[in-house]
């Protein structure tokens, strides 16, 4: 990946030794240097897209230094209405960097541009049989031999090539204030954002004896997005209203993926295999624009009593042109529609009221109200399970009905504040939230919470908090059997009888719409026994059970401990040192269900048999350490800090059933330990000597990953990437000049 | 439905007609000051130039401010403008005259003068910045915290340093440790790399959102950067409509992806179908002992590849 503006080593360079041969960088006096720039050079001494995910500092190798920070000169000379502006470039060395310019008029307007670049290096050690990989048009060589399994390439390893999955953002943004007198401004922003690169995707062709045959591939990411926004604000001493105009356009310069099949097998239909030339499409996701009108107030009627809202409407539509059932098949039943014509129209209302009952009371209400309709048109699409299959009847489960997800939800809250004498403050409040849905298994939901929260000073050095939650959602309408009536032909619905309408386990409650009850309970302290010395500590427990649950998730626990220490022991240096340890554990439970068709016995949960009954625990532990040491020395010419990162993570995963074999599965687990100096020394006033040295080691196993060759799988070719490992040094020296 | 919008849009129209008549009706009312009573004195009692501060406070650390708006004098009608150091520190006629305390003394005082209430402190900022991006300071979370304005932010630093405090998220990962556990895992929002900042994402100084995030709701600031996710798809996966949390860790994961659990163990939560959703995954589908396409390589997602929506007639099953 190259970067648009990255400065090039021999360019750092020279313009390096420019500054050093021009007189009007050193500085003239020691007070007024508002202006910096920085140039240098560094060496990354490892190759590894994990190192520079986000630096782009992926390869082993010299990277150059450069950042700069200028603005107008002071002004104190009273004169109104005085131009000022600002620049500033920051990693303009790397891959990330950016530039940001300001221009205004104090008290008058301002223009601000900022350009930004992101990467996201994700993999560099993937390898496909695929010509084109990352193109939207992907061939395999003309010497490949189809086979109906991965087993069965045998033109597999010479055809080989590596893949490396990466993506960029290039962003542009840019604002506009005017202040047009003392109470009124208007605004308006603007963001151009370009995303560019490759992702792994699956490329699915064809199922045979109900698997799928396919190829995990590197896909094409050319994205575009453009948003304007333009607003009115009002605002006196009392009241404050803004309302805005917004719209978003998002386009995807590949709206399909077109991938040529490798596989054969003789279940297919004549033109399906790899023999007659297949070509497999993925439907890349769509163009789409929305528009927004928002508006938001608030009125103090005293300076105890305050009312604010907001309304935010939002429209959003996509009508990309569908791509045909299959690319190989011809479809007997046509297509409804051509395209979409989606939307999705959303409104948000919020109100909050927040008052002074007493001296030492608050109350504060709250109502926020969320609508999701989604106006999509419904129609009856028959599926063809992959390009290679046929296409069914109206009359059987593969004849779909897209599901138009509505969501509508009320959320209504109360609090209380008490203040006590001293620094005591006991808080305690109430919330309602009923929350109605379309075509899923709970139309409605409601969920009650309550909390108190004792704030509390024991002593002038010490203060602390905790506070405690209950919360209890009900869901005691769940129907399973509505996601499968409202996404199926009402006619193939109308042959089945009570038992038969369902395709997830009936006995299934998904963990996001049934009852829970969650309990939280979150407990700190901080001690000041001097100016010098800060100490915080923090735990945290949570608590979600689900009660009804049978089949899912029944229980997830979270517990984190928390510990920051800070220590100055005199002014020119400071120590902090903290640790962090969490806890996540998740119990869930399934049913394996294999063969059979509908009326096979299986339900009610009487007629089950409980040797396929299964369960597995998951638990992530998670310790992060960290300390850093900053110091001053030479009569603060010398600055030097030392910063520690360090993270273990690891997560079990437990696998269980009485009657079904198994074996477990190892641990996942990641560490991550990064060791960082930084020194500046001055060399005179405005003139800085800076040296950074990190170390960082990355080490990681994981087993979807690790020993999973390409053709490891029998029917789905993988890019065969292996967990990231790396320990990496990192040198830079620069010289910062201020003036 | 349709009758619940209205009601919602009733609220809100409700709401601009109650404040645009709060406008024209309480124009002429002198809306109560919110300034504490020692700030109502001062600004009734002389307030001491700019230079009478600096005949005392001329070095760097106080004259930064003269590099921002807060110390800008030259802005018409400004609080700097007219009351120079006073517009913040208040007239600290005490402090000329006696060597007291000043009016109002910012973030954890001095050696000399001890830090004034939270809210007189940040009543001196509220005087000015009560607009945009403060506006739902009143009854936020933070407030309710007892923070000050001092506690993020430095106001006499130059180089637009209050913004830049704000932008480095150390500021805010000082009080949220979990956060700051999260973003230091595997995979996680390049927050600590400083291509982002909690701002990105969320309003420090509240907001109508849960989490006090700066768009309407979860997704929306979400598909704010992710717009390709946004749809509306011909086949949505109702979680993905409803919340991205519902699978996603956005502060940071042990998983790939951000995801809260490990696939395929995070699907089978919700999809218990017969054959392989309902299959119990173990260490028998992992080499050698086996090879099982729903653990290796992308796990459920190797074919279930649109799992945020589909576009395809056939894509009904989330695999084109």
């Amino acid at each position: 990946m190259n970067s648009n503006f990255n400065l090039g080593i021999r360019h750092t360079i020279w313009l390096l030794a420019a500054l050093l041969m021009s007189g009007l960088l050193w500085p003239k006096n020691a007070i007024a240097q508002t202006s910096s720039i920085e140039l240098g050079l560094g060496y990354n001494s490892d190759d590894s897209y994990q190192l520079g995910q986000y630096s782009g500092l992926t390869q082993t190798g010299g990277f150059s230094v450069a950042g700069f920070s200028l603005q107008s000169p002071t002004d104190r000379s009273g004169e109104t209405n005085k131009p000022y502006w600002r620049a500033s470039g920051k990693n303009l060395g790397l891959e990330s960097g950016s530039l940001d310019a300001t221009y205004g008029r104090w008290g008058s307007f301002s223009l601000s541009v900022n350009y930004a670049q992101l990467p996201h290096y994700q993999f560099n050690d993937g390898r496909t049989p695929f010509n084109g990989s990352g193109s939207p048009n992907q061939t395999l060589p003309a010497n490949w031999t189809g086979a109906s399994s991965t087993a069965g390439f045998t033109e597999l390893t010479s055809s080989l090539k590596q893949v490396n999955i990466d993506t960029q953002r290039d962003r542009f943004t840019s604002g506009f204030e005017w202040q047009l007198n003392q109470t009124w401004q208007l605004m308006s922003e603007f963001r151009h954002e370009t995303k560019q690169g490759n992702r792994a995707l699956g490329a699915i062709f064809g199922t045979a004896g109900g698997n799928p045959r396919g190829s995990i591939v590197s896909r094409p990411i050319d994205y575009q997005t453009d948003e304007l926004t333009v607003g009115l604000s009002y605002a006196n001493q009392s009241s404050q209203y803004n309302i805005s105009y917004g719209v978003m356009q998002f386009s995807n310069n590949n709206k399909t993926l077109r991938f040529q099949n490798p596989f054969n097998h003789p279940q297919w239909t004549q033109g399906a295999n790899f023999s007659d030339g297949a070509i497999g499409q993925i439907a890349l996701e769509p163009d789409n624009n929305s528009s927004q009108f928002s508006f938001s107030g608030t009125r103090s009627f005293s300076s105890a009593t305050r009312l604010s809202g907001s309304v935010i409407s939002t429209k959003l539509e996509q009508n990309d042109s569908f791509l045909p059932y299959s690319s190989v098949i011809a479809a007997a039943t046509p297509l409804p529609r051509a395209g979409l014509s989606g939307r999705v129209d959303s409104l948000t209302a919020n109100l909050n009221f927040s008052t002074r009952l007493s001296s030492r009371s608050t109350l504060r209400l709250r109502y926020n109200y969320r609508d999701r309709d989604n106006k999509t048109p419904q129609e009856t699409y028959l599926r063809i399970a992959g390009d290679a299959g046929p296409q069914g009847s109206l009359l059987s489960s593969q004849a779909r009905i897209n599901r138009t997800y509505d969501l509508e939800r009320d959320k209504l809250s109360a609090e209380v504040n008490y203040r006590f004498a001293g620094k005591t403050r006991l808080s305690a409040g109430y919330e309602f939230e009923k929350t109605d849905r379309s075509m899923v298994d709970v139309t409605t939901t409601e969920e009650d919470t309550g909390f108190i929260k004792v704030n509390f000073a024991p002593s002038s050095t010490s203060s602390g908090s905790i506070k405690l939650s209950r919360s209890e959602r009900d869901a005691s309408n769940y129907d399973s059997t509505v996601p499968f009536v409202m996404g199926h032909n009402p006619d193939y619905v109308a042959t089945l009888v009570g038992n038969q309408l369902f395709e997830n386990d009936p006995l299934l409650r998904r963990f996001h719409l049934t009852e829970r009850n969650r309990d939280e309970l979150s407990a700190s302290m901080n001690f000041y026994p001097t100016d010098e010395i800060g100490l915080s500590l923090l735990a945290k427990l949570a608590d979600d059970d689900y009660p009804e649950v049978k089949i899912g998730l029944q229980e997830s626990e979270k517990r984190s401990l928390a510990a920051d220490l800070s220590f100055t022991p005199a002014a020119n240096w400071m120590v902090s040192v903290y640790y962090n340890y969490d806890n996540y554990t998740n119990q869930q439970t399934g049913f394996a269900r294999r063969g059979g068709g509908r009326p096979t016995p299986f339900y009610p949960e009487s007629v089950r048999d409980p040797a396929n009954n299964w369960s597995v625990q998951s638990e992530d532990n998670v310790h992060t350490f960290g300390a850093g040491i900053d110091w001053k020395l030479m009569g603060k010419r010398l600055d030097l800090s030392l910063d520690i990162n360090y993270t273990d993570a690891q997560t079990e995963t437990d696998p269980f059933s009485a009657g079904t074999p198994f074996l477990p599965l190892p641990d996942v687990n990641t560490e991550i330990g990064t060791i960082s100096l930084t020194s500046n020394y001055q060399l005179q006033p405005g003139r800085e000597l800076s040296f950074g040295y990190v170390y960082e080691r990355y080490q990681s196993d994981d087993w979807s990953l690790d020993g999973a060759g390409i053709n490891t799988l029998s029917n789905i070719l993988l890019l065969g990437n292996q967990s990231p490992e790396y320990a990496a040094h990192i040198f830079q020296v620069s010289l910062i000049f201020s003036f | 439905m349709e009758i619940k919008r209205l009601v919602a849009i009733g609220v809100g129209l409700f709401v601009v007609v109650a404040f645009s008549l709060g406008i024209g009706l309480l124009a002429s009312i002198e809306p109560a000051s919110a300034q504490t009573t020692q700030n109502t004195q001062d600004q009734q009692s002389a307030t001491p130039a700019t230079n009478v501060c600096l005949a005392c406070h001329n070095n760097p650390v106080v004259t930064s401010v003269f590099e921002t708006a807060h110390g800008n004098s030259s802005i018409p009608g400004s609080q700097p403008a007219i009351r120079g150091c006073a517009s913040c520190h208040g007239a600290s006629t005490a402090h000329t005259g006696a060597m007291q305390a000043p009016s109002v003394v910012f973030g954890d005082g001095s050696s000399r003068f001890p830090a004034s209430n939270v809210q007189t402190q940040n009543q001196a900022c509220l005087t000015c910045h009560q607009t945009r991006e403060t506006v739902h300071w009143t009854a936020s979370v933070h407030q309710s915290a007892d923070l000050s304005c001092a506690s993020c932010h430095t106001v006499h630093a130059g180089h637009n340093a209050v913004l830049n405090q704000l932008n480095d998220s150390s500021i805010c990962l000082s009080c949220h440790l979990e956060q700051r556990s999260q973003l230091n895992r595997r995979s996680h929002h390049p927050v600590t790399e400083g291509l982002m900042s909690c701002n990105d994402c969320h309003n420090p100084h509240g907001s109508d959102t849960v989490a006090l995030l700066s768009r309407s709701t979860v997704n929306e600031t979400c598909t704010g950067c992710h717009a390709e996710k946004r749809g509306p798809f011909l086949w949505e996966h109702q979680p993905v409509s409803e919340d991205c949390t519902t699978c996603h860790n956005p502060h940071g994961s042990t998983q790939a992806s951000m995801l809260a659990t490990r696939q395929p163990f995070l699907c089978q939560t919700c999809h218990a179908e017969a054959f392989h959703p309902s299959t119990l995954y173990s260490g028998t589908g992992l080499p050698p002992a086996g090879a099982q396409q729903n653990l290796l390589g992308a796990s459920c997602t190797n074919c279930h590849l649109a799992v945020h929506g589909s576009n395809h007639p056939s894509g009904s099953r989330l695999t084109r």
